[in-house]
């Protein structure tokens, strides 16, 4: 009984933190929603006059498009390279131990402490000699500098709580070792991975200076493009192409908390 | 019913200084449930690996019905094994979690649901198919842990420390639960614990096992009184050992001497074993007269810490005379309760 009590509790506490979260998050969206669907927004007006003259901008304009596409197209690719680098290292970190994991934890994280402005000048030497300069193949790479710690340090909590006895108890049910990795450890760690997923997709989604340093000219990613409106002095364009940029992550704050269902459950029961 | 054999039965992990399973023999009769008793660390779970194909031995063999089975990779085993921690999969409900042996084996969808029901019954958890597996007590979790692995019918049935994760009331409530079902479906089946209290509750028979080897094998009433060693003894509570010679079979000790007819014919070093409860009050020619240093009230019996010719002993008797500390008890040993082990110095 004082176990479920409790549980109620901690539930009710969750949802007023997810409520102020919220509010926080999206007070500063309004006045930016409400520019986007106007014309112009004069004093002494309390409200703007409406129009869809930005969204329709933004929806015909072939660089906003393209940059819309290229940005997708770059977070995607980062992502799934991170995750394919991600998965072993991770396992190795999370689940087993050796000699000098310490320090290789510690030179993972180091990326998203060290300032990147440092590193993106340093590398933009060498990629202009191996010709990776101004390329999207350029801009990919750099992005997996600040992203793949993000990777690492989300999927070896979820090794770390994974219990591979989960496998020898498939086994022994009578699932061969192929199902049992479809079956049990994948979906097992799914959750884990999705959410490290969405965080590593708007790490690169937002990348500004490494895409600029690195990517010059010819890869114009959304936040650049952004950049440029917002200097240019359109609010309701820069508005529109603002609520786009946010768009991937309010998914991931919306669609995150039922992927973080607590660790027990990966852990198979507590002891 | 299965019969299940182990034959020198080794396992030496690589890398460890030596093996942690060393040549275990033991025999259990189709339908019996064996308890593997023995202190954490001795290798009770790498037996059950090597029994259910988790793990190649290095050595040795595993017999179902006089068969070798240690070709068959666990899947294909049929020997179903239950772990300390419930191990339900997250992502499937309470229902889907105990069908996963039925559906791995392609049964029908009705008849796993029949069967899923059945159960579920049978653990006192009627209704609970649809429930979330990750929104259950540990004793309702372990206990459909218990379902999902009895369900797709194991030859041999392995339970791996299941009650250590639950608290008291719950663990006994769970034990005959266990014993109930696995006498109702007739499984052969071996039951991992370090609590000597559980196994002698639980088990049949009872393997005792130190250091990777079996110490001893026997119905529980043995390990009480035919232990075979005086660490065998004192795991199963005795403290009361006399060093003693035995000829034939009369055991001398400063405590007197005793001709045991449950001994066989020896020429040895002994301890004389004296179990707490193997004396009783008497004022003949034979009794022992000991002064009370303290005692521990435990219900219907008292047990007193005595001081016998200088060396500290515990007796145990009923709580209807009462003896304060100070008092002298006079006492007899009771020569059928007493028994004999080899003098080892070393311990
Ligand atoms: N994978 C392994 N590699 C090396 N040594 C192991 C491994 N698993 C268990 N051991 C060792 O084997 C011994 C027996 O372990 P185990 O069978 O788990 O004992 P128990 O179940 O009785 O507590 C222990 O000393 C343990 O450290
Ligand atoms: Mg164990």
């Amino acid at each position: 009984m004082a176990c479920i009590k409790k549980k109620n509790q901690n539930n009710i506490t969750r949802k007023i933190i997810l409520v102020l979260l919220y509010t926080w998050t999206f007070v500063p969206f309004i006045p930016i929603l409400i520019w986007s669907f106007s014309l112009r927004w004069n004093y002494p007006n309390l409200i703007p006059e409406f129009s869809l003259r930005a969204w329709k901008y933004v929806f015909t304009q072939k660089n906003i498009i393209s940059s819309l596409f290229s940005s997708i197209l770059i977070s995607s690719v980062v992502t799934a390279i991170s995750l394919a680098i991600g998965l072993p290292a991770a396992k190795a970190l999370g689940m087993y131990k050796f000699k000098g994991k310490k320090l290789i934890s510690t030179l993972v994280t180091l990326p998203a402490i060290v300032p990147l402005l440092a590193v993106a000048m340093g590398i933009q030497v060498v990629f202009i000699k191996l010709g990776l300069s101004d390329s999207i193949y350029g801009v990919v790479l750099i992005h997996l500098v600040p992203v793949m710690p993000y990777m690492i340090m989300n999927l070896s909590s979820v090794y770390e709580a994974y219990n591979p006895e989960f496998e020898q108890q498939a086994r022994v049910l009578g699932a061969n070792a192929f199902t049992t990795f479809y079956k049990i450890t994948i979906p097992a760690i799914l959750p884990g991975i999705i959410v490290a997923s969405m965080f590593s997709f708007i790490v690169s989604w937002s990348q500004y200076l490494l895409t600029l340093i690195i990517g010059g000219a010819s890869t114009k990613t959304l936040p650049l493009l952004l950049f440029a409106f917002l200097n240019s002095g359109d609010y309701a364009i820069g508005g529109a192409i603002c609520i786009i940029f946010v768009l991937p992550a309010l998914i991931l704050l919306f669609g995150s908390p039922k992927y973080f269902a607590g660790t027990k459950s990966v852990r198979g029961g507590e002891v | 019913m299965t019969k299940l054999q182990l034959i020198n039965l080794t396992k030496h992990y690589s890398g460890a200084p030596e093996p942690s399973v060393k040549d275990f023999n033991l025999t259990v009769e189709p339908g019996e449930l064996v308890a593997f008793l023995g202190p954490s660390g001795c290798g009770k779970t790498t037996v059950l690996k090597m029994i259910s194909g988790l793990l190649l031995p290095t050595e040795g063999d595993v017999l179902f019905n006089d068969e070798s089975v240690i070709e068959i990779p666990p899947e294909k085993r049929e020997v179903s094994m239950v772990f300390q921690k419930p191990l339900l999969f997250p992502h499937m409900n309470v229902g889907e979690n105990i069908g996963f042996g039925l559906r791995m084996r392609k049964q029908k969808k009705d008849e796993i649901k029949v069967k899923v029901n059945n159960m579920l019954e049978l653990v006192r958890l009627k209704g609970y198919a649809d429930r979330k597996s990750t929104e259950l007590s540990g004793g309702q979790e372990q206990r459909i842990s218990l379902a999902r692995g009895l369900v797709i019918e194991p030859r041999i049935f392995l339970l791996d420390e299941p009650l250590s994760a639950l608290d008291a009331s719950l663990r006994i409530e769970m034990r005959e639960l266990i014993r109930k079902i696995q006498r109702h479906m007739k499984v052969t089946t071996i039951c991992v614990t370090h609590d000597q209290e559980e196994a002698v509750m639980l088990a049949d028979k009872i393997a005792l096992m130190f250091d990777g080897k079996l110490q001893q094998y026997g119905v529980p009433e043995v390990f009480y009184e035919r232990p075979k060693t005086k660490r065998i003894a004192e795991f199963f509570g005795c403290t009361n050992f006399v060093k003693g010679t035995q000829k034939g079979r009369t055991v001398a000790t400063k405590l007197g001497a005793y001709t045991l007819d449950q001994l066989d014919d020896d020429n040895r070093e002994v301890y004389l074993v004296v179990r707490p409860e193997a004396v009783e009050v008497s004022d003949g020619a034979d009794s022992l007269k000991a002064k009370v240093k303290s005692r521990i009230f435990m219900g219907t019996h008292v047990r007193y810490i005595i001081d016998l010719f200088g060396k500290e002993y515990q007796i145990t008797l009923e709580s209807a005379t009462l003896y304060k500390e100070g008092d002298i008890i006079s006492f007899r040993l009771l020569k059928e309760r007493l028994w004999a082990v080899p003098y080892d110095d070393n311990i």
